[in-house]
Protein backbone atom coordinates (compact mmCIF):
# COMPACT_ATOMS: atom_id res chain seq x y z
CA UNK A 1 0.00 0.00 0.00
CA UNK A 2 2.43 2.58 1.30
CA UNK A 3 4.36 1.68 -2.57
CA UNK A 4 1.38 2.00 -4.28
CA UNK A 5 0.67 5.60 -2.97
CA UNK A 6 4.43 6.90 -3.05
CA UNK A 7 4.54 6.11 -6.79
CA UNK A 8 2.64 9.20 -7.94
CA UNK A 9 4.30 11.85 -5.83
CA UNK A 10 7.74 10.45 -7.06
CA UNK A 11 6.85 9.88 -10.70
CA UNK A 12 5.60 14.07 -10.10
CA UNK A 13 8.88 14.95 -8.54
CA UNK A 14 10.94 13.86 -11.61
CA UNK A 15 8.83 15.13 -14.01
CA UNK A 16 10.60 18.51 -13.87
CA UNK A 17 13.36 16.06 -15.96
CA UNK A 18 11.62 13.95 -17.78
CA UNK A 19 9.78 16.57 -20.01
CA UNK A 20 12.56 18.32 -20.77
CA UNK A 21 14.89 15.09 -21.24
CA UNK A 22 12.57 13.57 -23.22
CA UNK A 23 11.84 16.44 -25.24
CA UNK A 24 15.79 17.16 -25.95
CA UNK A 25 16.09 13.69 -27.07
CA UNK A 26 12.89 13.33 -29.38
CA UNK A 27 14.85 16.54 -30.76
CA UNK A 28 18.29 14.77 -31.00
CA UNK A 29 16.35 11.40 -32.22
CA UNK A 30 14.41 13.25 -35.09
CA UNK A 31 17.37 15.64 -35.84
CA UNK A 32 19.28 12.32 -36.50
CA UNK A 33 16.76 10.36 -38.75
CA UNK A 34 16.37 13.72 -41.07
CA UNK A 35 19.85 13.60 -41.18
CA UNK A 36 20.06 9.62 -42.44
CA UNK A 37 17.38 10.23 -44.36
CA UNK A 38 18.63 13.21 -46.76
CA UNK A 39 21.94 11.52 -47.09
CA UNK A 40 22.43 8.14 -49.41
CA UNK A 41 26.13 7.75 -48.69
CA UNK A 42 27.58 6.76 -44.94
CA UNK A 43 31.78 6.42 -44.35
CA UNK A 44 30.06 2.57 -43.34
CA UNK A 45 27.40 0.44 -43.46
CA UNK A 46 23.60 1.38 -45.13
CA UNK A 47 20.96 3.38 -43.98
CA UNK A 48 19.27 -0.18 -42.36
CA UNK A 49 22.30 -0.39 -40.04
CA UNK A 50 21.98 3.06 -39.14
CA UNK A 51 18.46 3.64 -38.82
CA UNK A 52 18.94 0.32 -35.87
CA UNK A 53 21.60 1.68 -34.31
CA UNK A 54 20.01 5.04 -33.54
CA UNK A 55 16.97 4.08 -32.62
CA UNK A 56 18.36 1.35 -30.20
CA UNK A 57 20.60 4.32 -28.61
CA UNK A 58 18.27 6.77 -29.00
CA UNK A 59 18.62 8.29 -25.19
CA UNK A 60 21.77 10.02 -27.17
CA UNK A 61 24.42 6.99 -27.92
CA UNK A 62 22.57 6.06 -31.00
CA UNK A 63 23.02 9.82 -32.38
CA UNK A 64 26.58 10.22 -31.26
CA UNK A 65 27.85 6.96 -32.63
CA UNK A 66 26.25 7.97 -36.67
CA UNK A 67 28.22 11.21 -35.92
CA UNK A 68 31.46 9.57 -35.51
CA UNK A 69 31.32 6.93 -37.80
CA UNK A 70 28.33 6.81 -40.15
CA UNK A 71 28.29 10.78 -40.99
CA UNK A 72 30.37 11.09 -44.23
CA UNK A 73 32.34 14.06 -44.45
CA UNK A 74 31.12 17.44 -45.74
CA UNK B 1 44.25 42.18 -40.68
CA UNK B 2 41.47 42.19 -38.90
CA UNK B 3 39.35 42.02 -41.30
CA UNK B 4 40.15 38.63 -42.99
CA UNK B 5 40.12 37.24 -39.10
CA UNK B 6 36.85 37.83 -38.78
CA UNK B 7 35.84 36.87 -41.91
CA UNK B 8 37.57 33.81 -41.77
CA UNK B 9 36.09 32.78 -38.39
CA UNK B 10 32.66 34.00 -39.73
CA UNK B 11 32.67 31.27 -42.46
CA UNK B 12 33.48 28.61 -39.39
CA UNK B 13 30.76 29.69 -37.76
CA UNK B 14 28.66 29.28 -40.47
CA UNK B 15 29.74 26.04 -41.31
CA UNK B 16 29.10 24.69 -37.87
CA UNK B 17 25.75 25.64 -38.23
CA UNK B 18 24.87 24.53 -41.64
CA UNK B 19 26.58 20.93 -41.13
CA UNK B 20 24.19 21.33 -38.38
CA UNK B 21 26.98 20.33 -35.87
CA UNK B 22 26.19 23.54 -34.00
CA UNK B 23 22.88 22.01 -33.06
CA UNK B 24 23.77 18.38 -32.29
CA UNK B 25 26.11 20.07 -30.05
CA UNK B 26 23.63 22.14 -27.98
CA UNK B 27 21.31 19.44 -27.55
CA UNK B 28 23.87 16.94 -26.30
CA UNK B 29 24.72 19.31 -23.81
CA UNK B 30 21.27 20.52 -22.72
CA UNK B 31 20.76 16.72 -22.50
CA UNK B 32 23.53 16.30 -20.08
CA UNK B 33 23.10 19.65 -18.19
CA UNK B 34 19.71 17.94 -17.20
CA UNK B 35 21.02 14.38 -16.59
CA UNK B 36 23.16 15.36 -13.29
CA UNK B 37 20.23 16.87 -11.18
CA UNK B 38 17.98 13.65 -12.48
CA UNK B 39 20.36 11.10 -11.46
CA UNK B 40 20.70 13.08 -7.80
CA UNK B 41 16.98 12.94 -7.78
CA UNK B 42 16.81 9.14 -8.46
CA UNK B 43 19.83 8.20 -6.23
CA UNK B 44 17.84 7.52 -3.16
CA UNK B 45 15.52 5.36 -5.08
CA UNK B 46 18.53 3.13 -6.93
CA UNK B 47 19.38 2.99 -3.59
CA UNK B 48 16.64 1.62 -2.16
CA UNK B 49 16.34 -0.73 -4.76
CA UNK B 50 19.88 -1.84 -3.84
CA UNK B 51 19.12 -2.28 0.10
CA UNK B 52 16.64 -4.67 -0.20
CA UNK B 53 18.72 -6.65 -2.36
CA UNK B 54 21.91 -5.97 -0.27
CA UNK B 55 19.91 -6.31 2.95
CA UNK B 56 19.52 -10.30 2.00
CA UNK B 57 23.26 -10.40 2.11
CA UNK B 58 23.19 -8.29 5.70
CA UNK B 59 24.13 -5.19 4.56
CA UNK B 60 22.36 -2.45 5.59
CA UNK B 61 22.21 0.86 3.21
CA UNK B 62 21.44 3.74 5.40
CA UNK B 63 19.19 6.77 3.74
CA UNK B 64 21.70 9.02 2.04
CA UNK B 65 20.59 12.30 1.79
CA UNK B 66 20.33 14.06 -1.70
CA UNK B 67 21.33 17.93 -1.99
CA UNK B 68 22.82 20.26 -4.59
CA UNK B 69 26.28 18.77 -3.77
CA UNK B 70 25.07 15.72 -5.17
CA UNK B 71 23.69 17.10 -8.05
CA UNK B 72 27.44 18.87 -8.56
CA UNK B 73 29.28 15.82 -8.17
CA UNK B 74 27.09 14.27 -11.08
CA UNK B 75 28.00 17.20 -13.14
CA UNK B 76 31.62 16.88 -12.21
CA UNK B 77 31.56 12.78 -13.07
CA UNK B 78 29.61 13.57 -16.14
CA UNK B 79 32.17 16.44 -17.33
CA UNK B 80 34.64 14.59 -18.79
CA UNK B 81 32.18 12.44 -20.98
CA UNK B 82 31.29 15.75 -22.13
CA UNK B 83 34.79 16.90 -23.21
CA UNK B 84 35.73 13.37 -24.75
CA UNK B 85 32.63 13.38 -27.28
CA UNK B 86 33.30 17.33 -27.75
CA UNK B 87 36.67 16.84 -28.57
CA UNK B 88 36.25 13.60 -30.68
CA UNK B 89 33.26 15.43 -32.84
CA UNK B 90 36.25 18.51 -33.11
CA UNK B 91 38.89 16.63 -34.09
CA UNK B 92 38.74 16.80 -37.49
CA UNK B 93 38.91 20.65 -37.36
CA UNK B 94 41.94 20.73 -39.25
CA UNK B 95 42.41 17.47 -40.94
CA UNK B 96 39.35 16.85 -42.55
CA UNK B 97 40.48 20.57 -44.41
CA UNK B 98 44.07 18.87 -45.36
CA UNK B 99 42.14 16.04 -46.43
CA UNK B 100 40.08 18.12 -49.04
CA UNK B 101 42.69 20.47 -49.87
CA UNK B 102 40.13 23.18 -48.64
CA UNK B 103 42.94 25.54 -47.01
CA UNK B 104 45.46 25.54 -50.58
CA UNK B 105 43.23 27.81 -51.84
CA UNK B 106 43.05 30.31 -48.94
CA UNK B 107 46.62 30.65 -48.40
CA UNK B 108 47.46 31.18 -52.30
CA UNK B 109 44.70 33.82 -52.29
CA UNK B 110 47.29 35.72 -49.28
CA UNK B 111 45.37 34.66 -45.84
CA UNK B 112 48.18 34.41 -43.39
CA UNK B 113 48.63 30.99 -42.13
CA UNK B 114 48.29 32.02 -38.43
CA UNK B 115 44.81 33.23 -39.02
CA UNK B 116 43.73 30.20 -40.02
CA UNK B 117 45.08 28.85 -36.65
CA UNK B 118 43.86 31.72 -34.53
CA UNK B 119 40.29 31.55 -36.25
CA UNK B 120 39.82 28.07 -35.42
CA UNK B 121 40.88 28.10 -31.98
CA UNK B 122 38.68 31.17 -31.60
CA UNK B 123 35.84 28.82 -32.58
CA UNK B 124 36.72 25.92 -31.34
CA UNK B 125 36.90 27.58 -27.77
CA UNK B 126 33.95 30.06 -28.30
CA UNK B 127 31.78 27.02 -29.03
CA UNK B 128 32.83 25.08 -26.34
CA UNK B 129 32.26 28.09 -23.97
CA UNK B 130 28.99 28.46 -25.13
CA UNK B 131 28.27 24.43 -24.35
CA UNK B 132 30.11 24.26 -21.09
CA UNK B 133 27.71 27.34 -19.88
CA UNK B 134 24.37 25.25 -21.52
CA UNK B 135 25.45 22.65 -19.06
CA UNK B 136 26.61 24.12 -15.97
CA UNK B 137 23.17 26.62 -15.89
CA UNK B 138 20.99 23.98 -16.22
CA UNK B 139 22.43 22.08 -13.51
CA UNK B 140 23.03 24.88 -11.60
CA UNK B 141 18.74 26.32 -12.32
CA UNK B 142 17.39 22.92 -11.47
CA UNK B 143 19.72 22.67 -8.23
CA UNK B 144 18.75 26.16 -7.42
CA UNK B 145 15.23 25.09 -7.66
CA UNK B 146 15.27 21.83 -5.87
CA UNK B 147 18.06 22.39 -3.85
CA UNK B 148 20.14 25.17 -2.19
CA UNK B 149 23.78 25.78 -4.66
CA UNK B 150 25.20 27.63 -1.76
CA UNK B 151 25.99 24.52 0.58
CA UNK B 152 28.89 24.31 -2.35
CA UNK B 153 31.62 26.54 -1.43
CA UNK B 154 34.08 27.85 -4.01
CA UNK B 155 31.17 26.65 -6.78
CA UNK B 156 32.27 29.30 -9.78
CA UNK B 157 35.95 29.12 -9.41
CA UNK B 158 35.28 24.89 -9.71
CA UNK B 159 33.19 26.01 -12.62
CA UNK B 160 35.80 28.12 -13.96
CA UNK B 161 38.51 25.10 -13.22
CA UNK B 162 37.32 22.11 -15.47
CA UNK B 163 36.03 24.79 -18.04
CA UNK B 164 40.14 25.67 -18.11
CA UNK B 165 40.80 22.45 -19.01
CA UNK B 166 38.58 21.42 -21.66
CA UNK B 167 40.35 25.10 -23.30
CA UNK B 168 43.60 23.70 -22.50
CA UNK B 169 42.41 20.26 -24.05
CA UNK B 170 40.75 21.68 -27.25
CA UNK B 171 44.38 23.83 -27.46
CA UNK B 172 45.92 20.45 -27.77
CA UNK B 173 43.82 19.45 -30.46
CA UNK B 174 44.60 22.50 -32.37
CA UNK B 175 48.07 21.66 -31.65
CA UNK B 176 48.11 18.17 -32.55
CA UNK B 177 46.17 18.73 -35.53
CA UNK B 178 49.54 20.93 -37.02
CA UNK B 179 51.76 18.09 -36.66
CA UNK B 180 49.58 14.96 -38.12
CA UNK B 181 47.33 14.69 -41.14
CA UNK B 182 44.44 12.63 -39.76
CA UNK B 183 41.93 13.42 -37.07
CA UNK B 184 42.31 9.62 -35.85
CA UNK B 185 45.89 10.68 -35.08
CA UNK B 186 44.74 13.91 -33.22
CA UNK B 187 42.32 12.04 -31.21
CA UNK B 188 44.74 8.98 -30.03
CA UNK B 189 48.01 11.92 -29.21
CA UNK B 190 46.11 13.91 -27.26
CA UNK B 191 44.14 11.36 -25.55
CA UNK B 192 47.85 9.70 -24.88
CA UNK B 193 49.12 12.60 -23.45
CA UNK B 194 46.16 13.16 -21.08
CA UNK B 195 46.83 9.21 -20.17
CA UNK B 196 50.15 10.19 -19.52
CA UNK B 197 49.83 13.12 -17.00
CA UNK B 198 47.25 10.59 -15.13
CA UNK B 199 50.65 8.27 -15.03
CA UNK B 200 52.37 10.80 -13.84
CA UNK B 201 50.42 12.18 -11.27
CA UNK B 202 50.78 8.63 -9.77
CA UNK B 203 53.75 10.11 -8.11
CA UNK B 204 52.52 11.85 -4.98
CA UNK B 205 52.40 15.50 -5.09
CA UNK B 206 53.55 15.35 -9.09
CA UNK B 207 49.99 15.23 -9.58
CA UNK B 208 49.25 18.90 -8.21
CA UNK B 209 51.32 20.69 -11.03
CA UNK B 210 49.64 18.92 -13.73
CA UNK B 211 46.19 20.32 -15.82
CA UNK B 212 44.57 17.14 -15.09
CA UNK B 213 44.72 18.17 -11.25
CA UNK B 214 42.30 20.91 -12.96
CA UNK B 215 39.65 17.76 -13.05
CA UNK B 216 39.46 17.47 -9.33
CA UNK B 217 38.24 21.17 -8.88
CA UNK B 218 34.96 18.91 -7.01
CA UNK B 219 36.78 18.69 -4.33
CA UNK B 220 36.76 22.41 -3.89
CA UNK B 221 33.08 22.33 -3.32
CA UNK B 222 33.12 20.21 -0.25
CA UNK B 223 36.22 22.30 0.99
CA UNK B 224 38.00 18.63 0.46
CA UNK B 225 41.32 20.30 -0.97
CA UNK B 226 42.07 23.84 -0.34
CA UNK B 227 41.85 26.25 -3.23
CA UNK B 228 45.69 27.08 -3.33
CA UNK B 229 46.42 23.04 -4.16
CA UNK B 230 44.98 24.26 -7.27
CA UNK B 231 47.86 27.11 -7.89
CA UNK B 232 50.18 25.47 -9.80
CA UNK B 233 47.47 23.77 -12.21
CA UNK B 234 46.24 27.16 -12.91
CA UNK B 235 49.40 28.75 -13.62
CA UNK B 236 50.95 25.65 -15.76
CA UNK B 237 47.56 25.59 -17.63
CA UNK B 238 47.60 29.07 -18.11
CA UNK B 239 51.35 29.31 -19.62
CA UNK B 240 50.64 26.08 -21.67
CA UNK B 241 47.80 27.50 -23.71
CA UNK B 242 49.73 30.16 -25.63
CA UNK B 243 52.76 28.20 -26.08
CA UNK B 244 50.75 25.56 -27.79
CA UNK B 245 48.87 28.24 -29.54
CA UNK B 246 52.47 29.41 -30.42
CA UNK B 247 53.87 26.22 -31.03
CA UNK B 248 51.00 25.38 -33.37
CA UNK B 249 51.32 28.59 -35.59
CA UNK B 250 55.09 27.84 -35.99
CA UNK B 251 54.66 24.47 -36.86
CA UNK B 252 51.53 25.52 -39.25
CA UNK B 253 53.96 28.08 -41.02
CA UNK B 254 56.16 25.21 -42.18
CA UNK B 255 53.73 22.52 -42.69
CA UNK B 256 52.56 21.04 -46.00
CA UNK B 257 48.95 21.05 -46.42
Amino acid sequence: MIILTQIPAEIMEILPFLIPLVIAQLALLAYTLWHIFTHPNYRRWNRMTWVIIVLIGMQFWGPILYFLFGKEEA
Amino acid sequence: MMKQLLAFSQKEILELIRSGRLLLFVILFIVFGIMNPALAKLTPWLLEQLATTLAESGIVVVDMPVDALTSWQQFYKNFPMALIIYTILSAGVLTNEYQHGTLINMVTKGLPRWKIILAKTVVLWGTWTLLYSIMFAITYAYNAYFWDNSIAADLWIAGVLVYLFGIFILTLVIWSSTLFKTSTAVMASVGALVIGMYGISVVPTWGTYLPTQLLTAQNLLTEVTPLHDYQFAIILTGILIPILLLGSIVIFNQKRI
